[in-house]
């Protein structure tokens, strides 16, 4: 692999990182609310 | 309860400042010249070094949140410890992925046992193990105590770990690891660098927004569950089901 | 559980995951136990030195044996646990003891296995360990997790409700978990030079079926603890 590809790799897999600990993180937000919801 | 979760639909203008940002410092990472040393790998210090900076500002955060809920014992200040230290460790994980993608070339090994890096895992172990407290205790005043109890006493004995691993380093003498600071920074590289440090808190401070408003919303879950629970005593225990569920039983 | 339940099978399913959806929900192996095995691994060159060309060759033993020593913390952790309560329940539903068996040692197997996943990749990038002929160890990998699961498992069931149980499981399965440690670290010592794998695939298999079989054999009178 040649320097490029190394970067591509890294900012690749960091951005794969956010975008999963985003969505875990939305996910986890809808289910709060929707068992707020439930229990009012 | 729900003070914080009216912006928490859409994208608020703290979510589109920061993907903004993100743009140009990855234009910025990309488009400058490569680095006079190492060429083109140098490109993921824009990425690694940001990372542990906001990481460590993450951390700070959770130290004054934890400060501020022993003194106050007002449960917002234990929502945005939680929020940072998460946040933090979030940020911690891209530094050691991305610094350990930048080692394989510059270095050929992922890993080099330099004092700093052993320290930011021994950092990421810290802050795992103050979520992992958190999660094993039901209520939230003896969580947000306990906590941040644990959390002051991290953040007093990593000074303590950090003098005790230079010195075992200093002792070593590894010579084969190089300096990781080696790198020529000036003019455009250097704004680059910057780009990445202010995208990379935007980010973090989108998430930790977003992870405070999740914290007040499960606080507001427990809340509501204890309420109906005090009403209605009998309702907390089930009846058996037989068949194939029958295993559900909370434990 | 009876006939309407399905059989032996659909039994051990439904077991098995109820442990997964707890371990889910409590999250006690993806929070502690692979977080502890993984700070074993990064302790260990602290304590042994840094040389990489050494860690190289030691890490796939320090590997092994973390595995043993931390994983079996696994088969202990308390969302596997059943009160007596609730082990009276769920024999009064009947539930076969063989099946209660295997489905509680599957739910391990597979959080073993994650736990060996996870640590190892830590390992390779700590100690560079040369995955030379890497697709040997799908067969070395789940071997160890199945048989370390088994044995947790039954020393958990012996030791159930004990109050030195944490204690002594961990305790207990370790000198029975050698032929475990040997087969997984030959394995992989023989798969450098190109040698055979294949007696040590072998004897991990058999002390796989021979715990297998100790489970179906002691189901009945393990029930019976208290």
């Amino acid at each position: 692999m040649n320097g490029w590809g190394w970067v591509l790799w890294g900012y690749g897999v960091v951005a794969a990182a956010l975008a999963l600990y985003t969505w875990t993180l939305l996910t986890r937000t809808r289910a709060a609310r929707r068992r707020l919801d439930e229990l009012r | 309860m729900n003070a914080s979760g009216h912006r928490m639909g859409g994208a608020s203008w703290l979510d589109r400042a920061a993907l903004a940002a993100v743009a140009g410092a990855l234009a910025l990472a990309f488009l400058t010249p490569p680095e006079a040393t190492q060429g083109n790998v140098a490109r993921l210090f824009y990425l690694h070094v940001p990372s542990v900076s906001v990481a460590y500002m993450a951390f700070a955060l959770a130290l004054v949140a934890s400060v501020g809920y022993l003194v106050s014992r007002r449960m917002a200040f234990d929502h945005l410890a939680v929020a940072a230290a998460e946040v933090g460790v979030v940020f911690t994980g891209f530094t050691i992925l991305a610094g350990m993608i930048w080692a394989k070339p510059t270095w050929g090994v992922y890993w080099t046992w330099s004092a700093r890096l052993t320290l930011t895992a021994i950092m990421l172990f810290v802050y795992i193990g103050y979520l992992a407290l958190r999660r094993a205790i039901e209520d939230p005043q003896a969580r947000a105590r306990r906590a941040a109890i644990y959390g002051i006493v991290s953040v007093v004995q990593i000074p303590v770990v950090h003098f005790s691993v230079v010195w075992w380093r200093d002792i070593h003498q590894l010579g084969t690891v190089a300096n990781p600071t080696g790198i020529q920074m000036d003019g455009i590289l250097l704004v680059a660098f910057f780009a990445g440090l202010v995208a990379f808190t935007l980010v973090a401070a989108a998430l930790v927004t977003r992870r405070y408003a999740l914290a007040v919303l499960e606080a507001g879950v427990h809340d509501a569950a204890a309420r109906g629970a005090g009403a209605l005593a009998g309702d907390a225990v089930e009846a058996p089901r037989i068949g194939a569920r029958a295993g559900e039983e909370h434990g | 559980m009876s006939r309407e339940a399905g059989g032996g099978f659909a039994q051990t399913l439904a077991i098995a995951r109820r442990d997964l959806l707890r371990e889910q929900r409590v999250g006690e192996v993806a929070w502690i136990t692979i977080p502890f095995g993984a700070i074993a691994v990064l302790l260990v060159p602290l304590a042994v030195g840094t040389d990489l060309p050494t860690l190289t060759r030691i890490g796939p033993g320090l590997y092994w044996a973390v595995v043993l020593l931390f994983g079996v913390f696994i088969a202990v952790r308390k969302t596997a646990a059943e009160t007596p309560a609730q082990r009276d329940l769920i024999s009064l539903l009947g539930l076969d003891p063989v099946a209660g068996f295997f489905g509680r040692a599957a739910a391990s197997s597979i959080l073993l296995l994650g736990f060996e996943l996870v640590v190892g990749a830590v390992a390779v990038a700590l100690y560079n360990i040369d995955l030379a002929r890497w697709p040997w160890m799908i067969l070395v990998v789940p071997g160890a997790a199945i048989g370390l699961a088994l044995l947790g498992t039954l020393a958990a069931s012996i030791t159930a409700n004990l109050s030195t149980g944490p204690a002594l499981v961990p305790f207990l399965v370790a000198p029975l978990a050698v032929p475990l440690l040997l087969a997984a670290t030959q394995a992989m010592d023989s798969l450098r030079p190109g040698d055979s794998i294949l007696p040590w695939v072998l004897l991990m298999v058999a002390a796989d079926l021979a715990l297998a079989i100790a489970g179906v054999l002691t189901a009945r009178p393990l029930q019976e603890t208290r």
